[in-house]
């Protein structure tokens, strides 16, 4: 379906718009080089080329809300491109400073937002923001001014409100920002691998590179076999886009970037828990990704659910007729080893 | 008929005929119940390919030497799904059709045109003799002896392990032609039917208690020249072969087979909201191993997935099957261990089996070492 060596060119020019510290202007660099277009072309492609950007890099350029919009606006047209998503974060235990939801620090200047009180799709607003959104960066293991805390109500009116008649697209919104977090993961995880592997062949004790040893081989042999499984997943997904295989993409790349960043920091030894290695910056991002729309656990509670209501009952997640595109996985598997 | 113009094949049109054609005629097949011998799943498994030969269907994606009609070889994981979640197979004997009939077809023409179609058609077994006594994961250290005897050779040593040898009239046979010391350069392939005199089959109880392989003793066993697979020395090329496609086809069918028996346990054994995360997981594991072989049949159908990169699949495979059954000892609450009734029994033999995924087919160990030696390119250890 398209010319030989499109990908590599998109990849080249995406990853070139996003090598910035700046997520606002990483952003808008993005969307001079048509981020936006090609997501309505062939969003299987730019939303794996993109993500999987962010996760090498890593950095977040706030393009998930462009995702979730993008199924949204369809049948509730009070969208545009100005309007950002909260991602609820509020776990079991709640902070005595009250942080409830992750915004973007690339969407800081936006005059509206989608306020998610949860995944489930319950309660979602559309607000007008009658004063700048007002939240914290720095907090917990996020560094990098990438992410704004918000720990109350944003002051402003409600627009619009999610009813049942705009369920199915929240639903396909959860699923298609499932899909691009999963591919995000999976290059966080594959640059964790590398850079374990690149050690191991390197760093010798008793005369021998450690990678030598089959205790070291096996971990990253895990590793490998796990950010496998969660890199087909993730494409299997994108041609689907099932709310399961989507759910399953999601987990299994949570799940992969888990069991990576545990055996990749222990091959690594001392120099991987220092603040020194950039290998923490990928342990750190991945912490992040996993809890933003359902962390591994709680997808699998999920499906759990799903499971003993019967509604899994014939469920397949993928088929041999669902086209699977070479070239396509092929540049992915190839970009996820900088 | 499912296969255009282009060549494209019309899997999802493949598959609805198909499913539609199991629909009508259930009263031509034998599904294996619970509560039936080994042997009688064998059989009724046999019995059912038969069945799915004579109406084209296991025809499709094989090569027309084995009596197939062409098309994509998607066609025949498709097949091989469908038949398998309606529990008309037994998976672990029906897959040495995958194993070696592929490998057959390049290797040995002659021999797959002659004896493939018995094969596909299931009425008969053949097995798979790698392994020996002193050869289990250092498979390259076999011994089974094959002397050059001018139009013949004698083969002499002995075979253990051997999935279903029983129930079989072929072996494709791994043979040391070379210096004991040759190691995989000296070791050839070989058809070689069981009926041989100086073949004697002993079936070995598994800790299932059913007879899941064989020891195979050949004593001046004579094979005519005309047996061989491959090149002369050339069988460890035609052996990782028959591993790569193993992992194909089959390993796409136990994965929806895999999806069934958790549904089905999820029904016979009613879990609470409780064990949500822990159902949920195991989900995980078996869309795991169906996500990646999906790519992986796309893949092999293409040509472009090389015999380590099945290693990922293998690792895949036994942890989910693994997994499964540990699920499934847990929430029986006890059936396996304590009841005798065919619903458990047949628990308890899924359960037993699924311990050796990690053995069988090459070693759980033996996979990470290849996949970190061959695919992340670690040092190989001094
Ligand atoms: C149910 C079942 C069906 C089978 N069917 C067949 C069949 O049809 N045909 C056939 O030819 N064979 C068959 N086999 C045999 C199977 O292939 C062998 O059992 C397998 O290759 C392991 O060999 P082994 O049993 O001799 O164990 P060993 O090789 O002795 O291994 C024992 C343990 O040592 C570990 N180990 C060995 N070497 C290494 C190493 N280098 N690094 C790390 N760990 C290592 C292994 O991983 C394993 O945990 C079957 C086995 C089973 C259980």
């Amino acid at each position: 379906m398209s010319a030989p060596g499109l990908y590599a060119d998109v990849h080249r020019s995406f990853a070139a718009a996003l090598a910035h510290d700046d997520p606002a202007t990483a952003r808008r660099n993005l969307l001079d080089a048509g981020w936006l277009d090609a997501l309505e072309a062939d969003e299987a492609m730019a939303v794996a080329i993109v993500f999987r950007v962010q996760g090498a890099r890593p950095c977040h350029a706030g393009v998930l809300d462009d995702v979730m919009i993008k199924r949204l606006a369809p049948s509730w047209p009070v969208f545009d491109q100005e309007v950002a998503v909260t991602y609820p974060i509020a776990g079991r235990g709640r902070s005595p400073s009250g942080e409830t939801h992750a915004v973007f620090a690339a969407r800081r200047d936006v005059s509206r937002i989608l306020y998610v009180s949860d995944t489930a799709g319950e309660a979602i607003e559309l607000l007008e923001l009658t004063a700048p959104l007002e939240g914290r960066s720095g907090l917990g293991v996020e560094a990098d001014g990438q992410l704004l805390m918000l720990t109350g109500y944003p002051r402003g009116t409600v627009v619009a409100r999610l009813t049942a008649e705009h369920r199915n697209a929240w639903d396909e919104a959860l699923a298609a920002g499932r899909v691009a977090l999963a591919h995000q993961l999976v290059s966080s995880a594959s640059v964790m691998l590398h850079l374990a592997v690149e050690h191991a062949r390197n760093r010798e004790q008793f005369g021998e590179p450690i990678g030598a040893f089959q205790a070291v081989k096996h971990r990253l042999a895990d590793a490998m076999v796990a950010i496998s499984a969660a890199n087909a997943a993730a494409v299997a997904a994108a041609t689907t886009m099932s709310q399961t295989a989507a759910a399953v993409a999601k987990a299994l790349a949570g799940r992969a970037a888990d069991r990576a960043a545990t055996h990749c920091l222990q091959v690594l030894g001392g120099i991987g828990f220092t603040a020194e290695h950039r290998f923490h910056r990928y342990f750190r991002h991945h912490l992040v990704l996993d809890r933003l729309l359902g962390d591994h656990h709680e997808i699998a509670r999920e499906l759990g659910g799903q499971l003993r209501s019967g509604a899994l009952d014939a469920e397949r997640v993928v088929t041999l007729a669902d086209p699977f595109q070479l070239e396509l996985f092929e540049t992915l598997t190839r970009h996820d080893t900088p | 008929m499912f296969v255009g113009d282009t060549g494209i094949v019309q899997l999802d049109r493949f598959r609805d005929a198909l499913c539609a054609w199991l629909e009508e005629n259930t009263g031509r097949l034998e599904p294996l119940i619970p509560g039936i011998t080994l042997a009688e799943e064998v059989r009724r498994s046999r019995h059912n390919q038969q069945q799915l030969y004579e109406a084209g269907w296991s025809r499709y994606g094989w090569d027309e030497l084995v009596g197939g009609l062409g098309g994509s070889p998607l066609m025949r994981a498709v097949v091989a799904e469908e038949a398998m979640i309606r529990d008309l197979l037994h998976g672990s004997s029906f897959a040495i059709t995958e194993v070696v009939l592929p490998s057959l077809v390049t290797a040995a023409p002659h021999l797959a045109r002659q004896y493939g179609p018995g094969l596909l058609r299931g009425v008969e077994g053949w097995c798979q003799g790698f392994s020996e006594p002193d050869a289990g994961s250092d498979l390259a250290s076999l011994r089974c002896r094959a002397i050059d005897r001018g139009d013949h050779w004698v083969v002499t040593g002995q075979k253990i392990w051997t999935s279903y040898a029983q129930f079989a009239q072929r072996i494709l046979l791994l043979t040391r032609t070379g210096t004991p010391e040759s190691r995989h350069r000296g070791i050839t392939a070989m058809l070689v039917d069981l009926d041989t005199p100086g073949i004697s089959v002993r079936p070995l109880q598994a800790m299932s208690d059913r007879p899941e392989f064989s020891e195979i003793f050949f004593d001046g066993v004579a094979v005519p020249k005309e047996r061989l697979v491959g090149e002369l020395d050339g069988g460890w090329g035609v052996a990782m072969n028959m591993l790569r496609s193993e992992r194909g086809g089959i390993f796409w069918m136990l994965s929806a087979s895999l999806l069934s028996r958790l549904a089905s346990l999820v029904r016979e054994a009613p879990p609470g909201p409780a064990d949500d995360e822990l159902i949920g997981h195991c989900f995980l594991s078996i869309a795991a191993l169906r996500t990646r072989s999906w790519s992986t049949q796309h893949r092999i159908a293409e040509d472009s997935m090389t015999t380590p990169e099945t290693s990922i699949d293998k690792i895949l495979m036994s942890t989910a099957e693994q997994e499964l059954f540990d699920v499934a000892l847990r929430l029986l609450g006890g059936r396996i261990e304590f009841s005798s009734d065919p619903d458990a029994d047949r628990w308890r033999s899924g359960y037993f089996y699924s311990r050796a995924a990690s053995i069988y087919g090459g070693t759980a160990e033996i996979q990470r070492t290849i996949v970190a030696d061959q695919l992340l390119g670690l040092p190989r250890s001094r």
